[in-house]
C-alpha cells in the first residue's frame, strides 16, 4: 500500500487534527510556578518573587556572574575590591568530606595537586608575588579564610579554587588539617540563592599573601 | 622558596631526605683525613714532622666513619657492608679501611716507640697514603653513582672531590704545623697554595659544568650562594696569605709566618668542609619526573613536558 | 625465560589514587610510605594546559641502580625480573635509596602511626619490626606472584597472583604480566601503542611502560 513519505513524520497529522505539541514537563514547570506565585502572594510572602520567576517553560539567559556583582555593590562595597572568583570542589578521595578522619584518604588525597591548597592561576601568583605555599588569605564581604597557595597553569586566571568541606570539623584529625574553606566567604544571601533553593558554592573574593612558605 | 613538606612526593625535584649531615661528615673526615695522611707521608718522605699530623688524619677518617655507623638504620649489621665489591663504591671504601687503619696503626705505633724517623713507620705511612688515595677515590665515585640527584651524578664534580680532599689535607696540615712550630716549611706552604687553585679551578668547573648540563633550581640556587663565600674565604684569601708567608724572610721573628699559614690552612680546610656540607644536605634535589609524551585523549593532541619541571639551566 | 613488566595506560588513568590505597592496605605500609603512587602533572601553560596522572614506583629496572650501589647485597634483582629487598641482610644506608632516579624507596626507622603516638588495632596486628631501619618498595607484590604460581596461577591474569594495585584499578589502566610471553596482555598492548619509559636517560632500563597512543597504521 503506498505510503506518502511524508506521512513518515508526526507533524502533518498534528496540523491535520489541531493538535498542539505538548511540552509535559516544562508545561508542569510553568503552572506551578503561576500557582506557587499566587500562594505565596496570597500568604503575603514577596520575598521570593525573583526566584519564582524562574520557573519559565523555555529557560533565557540569565546575567550569573551579573548577580554576584550586584551583591556585592549591594553590599555596599565596590566589586573591583573583590575581583577574583573563587568556587570549591572535592577530591576523587572525598577526603575532606566523610573521609576527613581517616589518615589513610587524606594521604593519598595529598597526591592531588590542590588537596588542602588554595589552587590558583600561575601567572595570577606571579603577578601577586605569591609562591607555591606561601599563606594567602581569601577575603570577601562576609569573612576570610587561609591557606597555602599552589599556582598551576589548568585555571582562569580570575578563579580560585578552594578544595573541601565546610570546615566544621569534630574529628580532632581533621581539626588539625589547617585548610581554608569556601564556607567562611560565601554570603548565604536570598539574592544569591536560586529557585531551588540552592546557593551555588561562588563567592566574589580579594587575594592576598599573608605569609611565606615556612 | 619550596611548600612546606607535604606526606607525599610529588613529581618535582625535592631536597633527598636520607642522607644528613653525619653522611656530610663522612666525606668531610673522609676528605680531609685521607688528604691529610697523604701530605703527611709526603712530609715523612723530605724529614719534617708528619706524626702529629698524621694522627689527626687517621682521627678524621675515624670520625667519619663513625658518623656513618650513627646514620645507618641498622649499626650492628654494619659488616654486611663488605658483601658488594663488584660493583658498589660503597663497599669498595669500606673494604679500604682496614688496610688503611691498620698500616695507620703499624705507622703511628712505629714512630711513637720507635721514633719519627723509624723506617718501618715511614713505610708504612707511606703505603696508608696510597690506600688513602685509593679511599678518596672510593668517596667520590660514591657521589658520582648517585643517579637520584644529580647533583652529585655530574661527571665534573669527582676531580673537584678529589682535589679539596687534597686541599683539605694540605691546609690542615699547615694548621698543626702551626702548633708545633713557627716556621712553616716552604714546600708545605707551596703544596697549599698548589692544592687551593687546583681545588679552585676544579670547583668553579664543576658549577660551570652544572649550569650547562642543568640541574634542579634548588641545587643551582644554593650553589650559586656559596660561591662568591667558597672562592672568596676559601681561595682567594688564603692564597693571599700563603704568598705573604712565602714572601716573608724567616727571620721575621715572632710566628707571624706560620699564623699565616694556619689561618690559611683553617680557611681552605673550612671552605671545603663548608661546601660538601652544603652540597649534600642544602644542594642534593632530587631529579624529579617528566614524560616525553603526554596521553592523547579527547583533543587528540600530545606533547612533551618541555622540560625537567623544577629545574634551571 | 620470564620478565615481568608494568604496563600502565595514561589515556585511561584519572588520578583517583585507589592503586596508591590499595597497595598501602595490601602492604601494611606506615603512612608516608606509598610503594605505588600517582603523580599529578601539568604540561603546558593557560589556556593550552594538559593534566595527566602517572602511576609510578620501583619501576624493577633491567639494570637497576639500586642493585649496583647496594653494599650489602640485600637489593637483587631475581630472574624473572622483580627487583627485591632482604631486609634481614639491609644495613639502611639509604645509598640505594639515593641512587634510584625514580624516588621509589623508603625507610623509616621508628615505628609510625597514623594517629598520633599510639597504633589502631589493625597497625599493632600488621606491625613489622624487621621493616624498621632498612628500605622498602614496591615488590610488584612477588608473594602473591609466588604464591600464585605455586597453584598454577597466571601473575597477570589471575586477580590472586597479580599485584594488588593492578587488581584495584578502576579503570583498567594498569596492566602486568610476562613480557616475554608474546600472548600476554602487557605484550599485546605494547604492540598495539605507543609507549615510553620515564627518565630514561638515567640508563637504567626500567620495566614500567606507559602508553600514551594507539599504535598508527593497520
Amino acid at each position: 500500500m503506498p505510503f506518502r513519505r511524508l506521512d513518515w513524520y508526526l507533524h502533518p497529522t498534528m496540523v491535520e487534527q489541531g493538535l498542539r505539541y505538548e511540552l509535559p514537563y516544562q508545561e508542569r514547570l510553568f503552572r506551578v510556578g503561576k500557582e506557587l506565585g499566587a500562594r505565596m502572594t496570597e500568604a503575603g510572602h514577596t520575598w521570593w518573587t525573583e526566584q519564582v520567576k524562574e520557573y519559565e517553560a523555555i529557560p533565557r539567559w540569565h546575567d550569573f556572574p551579573g548577580f554576584w556583582v550586584q551583591a556585592l555593590r549591594d553590599a555596599g562595597v565596590d566589586p573591583g575590591d573583590y575581583p577574583f572568583w573563587a568556587v570549591s570542589t572535592k577530591s576523587m578521595q572525598y577526603s575532606a568530606g566523610n573521609n576527613a578522619g581517616i589518615q589513610l584518604m587524606h594521604e593519598v588525597a595529598e597526591n592531588l595537586r590542590g588537596t588542602g591548597r588554595i589552587v590558583l592561576n600561575a601567572e595570577t601568583a606571579r603577578r601577586l608575588g605569591i609562591a607555591a605555599g606561601d599563606r594567602v588569605e581569601v577575603r570577601s564581604p562576609v569573612g576570610a579564610t587561609e591557606g597555602r597557595a599552589e599556582p598551576v597553569e589548568g585555571i582562569r586566571p580570575d578563579t580560585v579554587v578552594i578544595p573541601g568541606q565546610f570546615g566544621h570539623w569534630a574529628t580532632p584529625y581533621a581539626k588539625d588539617l589547617d585548610y581554608a574553606t569556601l564556607n567562611t566567604v560565601s554570603a548565604m544571601s536570598l539574592a544569591l540563592t536560586d529557585s531551588t533553593g540552592s546557593g551555588a558554592d561562588v563567592a566574589r573574593i580579594a587575594l592576598r599573601k599573608v605569609g611565606g612558605a615556612r | 622558596m619550596t611548600a612546606p613538606p607535604r606526606l607525599t612526593l610529588g613529581h618535582r625535584p625535592r631536597l633527598q631526605p636520607f642522607w644528613d649531615v653525619r653522611a656530610a661528615c663522612n666525606f668531610i673526615g673522609g676528605g680531609t683525613g685521607t688528604g691529610l695522611i697523604m701530605v703527611a707521608a709526603g712530609a715523612a718522605l723530605v724529614g719534617g714532622p708528619w706524626w702529629p699530623a698524621a694522627l689527626v688524619g687517621f682521627a678524621c677518617v675515624a670520625f667519619g666513619l663513625g658518623m656513618v655507623f650513627l646514620e645507618i638504620g641498622r649499626p650492628w649489621r654494619a659488616i654486611n657492608v663488605f658483601f658488594h665489591p663488584q660493583t658498589s663504591w660503597m663497599t669498595r671504601e669500606s673494604v679500604l679501611a682496614m688496610p688503611l687503619f691498620g698500616l695507620g696503626a703499624a705507622a703511628l705505633g712505629a714512630g711513637l716507640v720507635l721514633g719519627a724517623d723509624s723506617g718501618v713507620a715511614i713505610a708504612a705511612l707511606v703505603l696508608a697514603a696510597l690506600i688513602a688515595a685509593g679511599f678518596l677515590y672510593c668517596q667520590a665515585n660514591i657521589l658520582r653513582a648517585v643517579r637520584g640527584v644529580p647533583a652529585w651524578r655530574e661527571p665534573a664534580l669527582r676531580p673537584a672531590m678529589l682535589a679539596t680532599g687534597l686541599a683539605e689535607g694540605a691546609g690542615l696540615f699547615l694548621v698543626v704545623g702551626a702548633l708545633a712550630s713557627p716556621t712553616p716549611p716552604a714546600w708545605s706552604l707551596w703544596l697549599a697554595l698548589l692544592a687551593v687553585a687546583a681545588r679552585g679551578a676544579a670547583w668553579s668547573r664543576y658549577h660551570r659544568t652544572l649550569h650547562r648540563a642543568g640541574a634542579p633550581e634548588a641545587s643551582l640556587r644554593v650553589l650559586d650562594r656559596m660561591a662568591p663565600w667558597v672562592l672568596g674565604l676559601g681561595h682567594g684569601l688564603p692564597a693571599v696569605l700563603l704568598a705573604m708567608a712565602l714572601a716573608l724572610p724567616p727571620t721575621m721573628g715572632s710566628a707571624a709566618p706560620s699564623v699565616m699559614a694556619g689561618v690559611a690552612g683553617l680557611l681552605i680546610a673550612a671552605a671545603g668542609w663548608t661546601a660538601k656540607l652544603l652540597l649534600m644536605t642544602r644542594a642534593a634535589a632530587t631529579r624529579g619526573f617528566t614524560v616525553p609524551h603526554t596521553p592523547v585523549r579527547g583533543r587528540g593532541t600530545s606533547r612533551p613536558s618541555p622540560a625537567p619541571p623544577g629545574w634551571g639551566l | 625465560m620470564t620478565r615481568y613488566v608494568m604496563v600502565a595506560d595514561l589515556r585511561r588513568c584519572v588520578g583517583c589514587q585507589t592503586c596508591t590505597a590499595a597497595c598501602k592496605h595490601a602492604n601494611a605500609t606506615v603512612p608516608g610510605v606509598q610503594w605505588r603512587r600517582v603523580l599529578d602533572m601539568e604540561v603546558g601553560q593557560y589556556p593550552d594546559v594538559q593534566r595527566l596522572f602517572v602511576p609510578t614506583g620501583c619501576q624493577h629496572c633491567q639494570a637497576p641502580a639500586c642493585v649496583e650501589v647496594c653494599p650489602s647485597t640485600a637489593t637483587r634483582k631475581r630472574p624473572d625480573g622483580v627487583v627485591v629487598i632482604d631486609y634481614d641482610i639491609c644495613i639502611g644506608c639509604d645509598y640505594c635509596a639515593l641512587s634510584c632516579p625514580y624516588d621509589a624507596r623508603y625507610k623509616v626507622d621508628e615505628p609510625t602511626w597514623a594517629f598520633g603516638d599510639q597504633p589502631t588495632a589493625p597497625e599493632a596486628a600488621r606491625f613489622d619490626k624487621s621493616k624498621l631501619g632498612v628500605t622498602q618498595k614496591c615488590t610488584f607484590c612477588v608473594d602473591r606472584i609466588d604464591s600464585g604460581l605455586a597453584r598454577g596461577l597466571t601473575p597477570g591474569v589471575d586477580p590472586e597472583a597479580t599485584p594488588a594495585c593492578v587488581n584495584a584499578c578502576i579503570s583498567g589502566a594498569m596492566t602486568f604480566g610476562d613480557l616475554d610471553d608474546p600472548d600476554s596482555a602487557v605484550s599485546r598492548l605494547l604492540r598495539e601503542n605507543r609507549h615510553f619509559r620515564m627518565n630514561e636517560d638515567a640508563g637504567t632500563g626500567p620495566s614500567f611502560f606507559y602508553l600514551w597512543d594507539k599504535e598508527a597504521g593497520p
